[in-house]
C-alpha cells in the first residue's frame, strides 16, 4: 500500500548549502523530518548548480519520511546568472551593476512559465524585466 | 552554533515575490525562503547582517509594490531535529553494530549487539539512519584500523571516530566547521566513555584543525564530491604510506570522477561499496 501523504514543504534555499538553520530546520523539524538527512541529499543532488537558488518541494509521509523534487531557480537567481554577477545592486535606480538582453529575458520567461501567473510569454518578460530593473540590471533591446 | 535569523514574512503577487527574491539576493542576505500553507511567502536572513538601513528599504520596496510585510520575528538558534529525534529507535548499521540513542540503551543492549554505541545526535549528522554514515561503518569493518591512527574529517556525530576506536584504533582525531557537531561530538565521545585523549574533537577545514606534519594511517571523510574533489591535494598531504582512505557522501553517477580525482594526486583504488543511490570509496596511498 502507498504511504500517506501528510503534507508538503516548500523552500527555495541555495543550491549545496542546505544546512539545519532556517529555512530547513523549522520547517523540517516541526513536521518531525530528519534535517540532516534531507541537507546531505539536497547537497549531494544540487552541487553542481553553483550559486542557484532551487526551490524544492518536499512530500512528507505519516511515517516521517520524505522524498523531494527540484524546480526552477527563482527568476532574481536566473537574472544574476544571466548577468554573470553574485549580487545586485544595493541602490538600483542610482547604480546600475550589469545589462541583460531581450533574449536573456525570454529564455528567462520560458523557463519560469509554469511558476509565473502570466498569461503570455511577453507578460512573463515584462514581470522578470521589472525583477530585473529592481536589482539594478538594464535590459537591453 | 548558526546565527540567529530574522523571519519576514509577505503577502504578494508572483511579481511581488520575485522583487523580493531579487531585494535578499541582490545584497547576498538570502539564507532562504519558505512558501507557507497560506501561500505567504517567509523569507529568512541571518539576523548579523540584518540592520535599519535594509529594512527601510524593503518597506519601500514594499510601499511601491504593493506587497504586504505581515510580520517579522527573531527566530532564536534551537535544535530544531528535536522532534525526529525523540522518535529515533536503536539502528543496526551493520551486522555487527547497533547505534541507539542514551534514553533507549536498555532496549538496545538486549538486542545483543556485538558493538554499540550511543548517539544523541542534535543537529549534526551520523546517526547510522542514511546510507553514506553505513557504507563508512562497514568500510571501517573492512580495514584492520587496530592501534591506527584515524582521522575523520566531518566528524558530525563523531560516530565514524568512535567505532574505529571500539574496533581499536590507537587515536582518533574528528574535525568539523561546525559548532554544532563540534558540541555533539563532545557529548558522544563522553556517552560512549572515550577521553579526549583517545578522540580529540577539533573545530575548523583540515588546513586549520590538522598540524601540517600530522600524518594518519586512516583517513574517513562522510563529506560530498565538490568538497572531497577540493580536498584531494591537502588529504593527501596527511596520510601515511600505505594508509588507508574511506570517502563517502557520494552519489554513485560521481563515484567514478572522485576516483578518478584521487588516484591523480597518488590514490590507488582498493573497492566501491554501494547502498541505494550512494557510494562509498576505499583507497589506499600505496608505499
Amino acid at each position: 500500500m502507498a504511504k500517506k501523504v501528510t503534507g508538503f514543504i516548500k523552500l527555495q534555499i541555495p543550491a549545496g548549502k542546505a544546512n539545519p538553520a532556517p529555512p530547513v530546520g523549522p520547517a523540517l523539524g516541526q513536521k518531525g523530518l530528519n534535517i540532516m538527512e534531507f541537507c546531505k541529499q539536497f547537497n549531494a543532488r544540487t552541487q553542481k548548480e553553483g550559486d542557484s537558488i532551487i526551490p524544492v518541494v518536499i512530500t512528507v509521509y505519516s511515517d516521517k519520511s520524505f522524498t523531494f523534487v527540484t524546480k526552477t531557480p527563482p527568476a532574481a537567481s536566473l537574472i544574476l546568472k544571466a548577468a554573470g554577477i553574485d549580487k545586485g545592486s544595493k541602490e538600483p535606480n542610482r547604480t546600475k551593476v550589469a545589462k541583460v538582453s531581450k533574449a536573456d529575458l525570454e529564455k528567462i520567461a520560458k523557463q519560469k512559465m509554469n511558476d509565473l501567473n502570466a498569461a503570455s510569454v511577453e507578460a512573463a518578460m515584462s514581470m522578470i524585466a521589472g525583477t530585473a530593473r529592481s536589482m539594478g540590471i538594464t535590459v537591453e533591446g | 552554533m548558526a546565527n540567529e535569523h530574522v523571519a519576514l514574512r509577505f503577502r504578494a503577487s508572483d511579481e511581488g515575490i520575485e522583487l523580493l527574491h531579487g531585494f535578499f539576493l541582490s545584497r547576498e542576505i538570502f539564507a532562504g525562503s519558505q512558501e507557507n500553507d497560506d501561500g505567504s511567502f517567509t523569507f529568512f536572513v541571518e539576523q548579523s547582517v540584518w540592520d535599519n538601513s535594509q529594512q527601510a528599504e524593503l518597506d519601500q520596496l514594499c510601499a511601491s509594490n504593493n506587497i504586504e510585510n505581515i510580520r517579522s520575528e527573531i527566530l532564536e538558534d534551537h535544535d530544531w531535529n528535536a522532534e525526529w529525534e525523540a522518535t529515533i529507535l536503536p539502528q543496526w548499521a551493520t551486522s555487527e553494530l547497533l547505534i541507539a540513542p542514551s534514553w533507549r540503551l536498555d532496549e538496545a543492549k538486549a538486542l545483543g549487539p556485538t558493538h554499540l554505541i550511543t548517539i544523541d545526535p542534535k543537529m549534526s549528522f551520523g546517526t547510522g539512519h542514511h546510507e553514506t554514515t553505513r557504507l563508512c561503518l562497514k568500510a571501517i569493518e573492512l580495514l584492520d584500523v587496530k592501534d591506527k591512527m584515524v582521522l575523520d574529517i566531518g566528524t558530525g556525530t563523531g560516530v565514524l571516530a568512535i567505532y574505529a576506536l571500539l574496533r581499536g584504533a590507537k587515536f582518533a582525531v574528528g574535525i568539523d566547521t561546525d559548532t554544532w557537531s563540534i558540541a555533539n561530538s563532545i557529548e558522544n565521545r563522553t556517552l560512549n566513555n572515550f577521553t579526549a585523549n583517545e578522540l580529540s574533537i577539533r573545530t575548523g577545514i583540515l588546513t586549520e584543525a590538522v598540524k601540517a606534519e600530522e600524518e594518519f594511517s586512516v583517513i574517513l571523510a562522510n563529506i560530498h564530491r565538490n568538497v572531497l574533489i577540493e580536498m584531494a591535494e591537502q588529504i593527501r598531504s596527511h596520510i601515511a604510506a600505505g594508509g588507508m582512505l574511506i570517502l563517502s557522501g557520494i552519489l554513485i553517477y560521481d563515484s567514478k570522477e572522485v576516483r578518478e580525482r584521487y588516484v591523480s594526486v597518488g590514490f590507488s583504488f582498493v573497492r566501491e561499496l554501494q547502498e541505494n543511490e550512494w557510494a562509498c570509496l576505499i583507497m589506499t596511498l600505496p608505499t
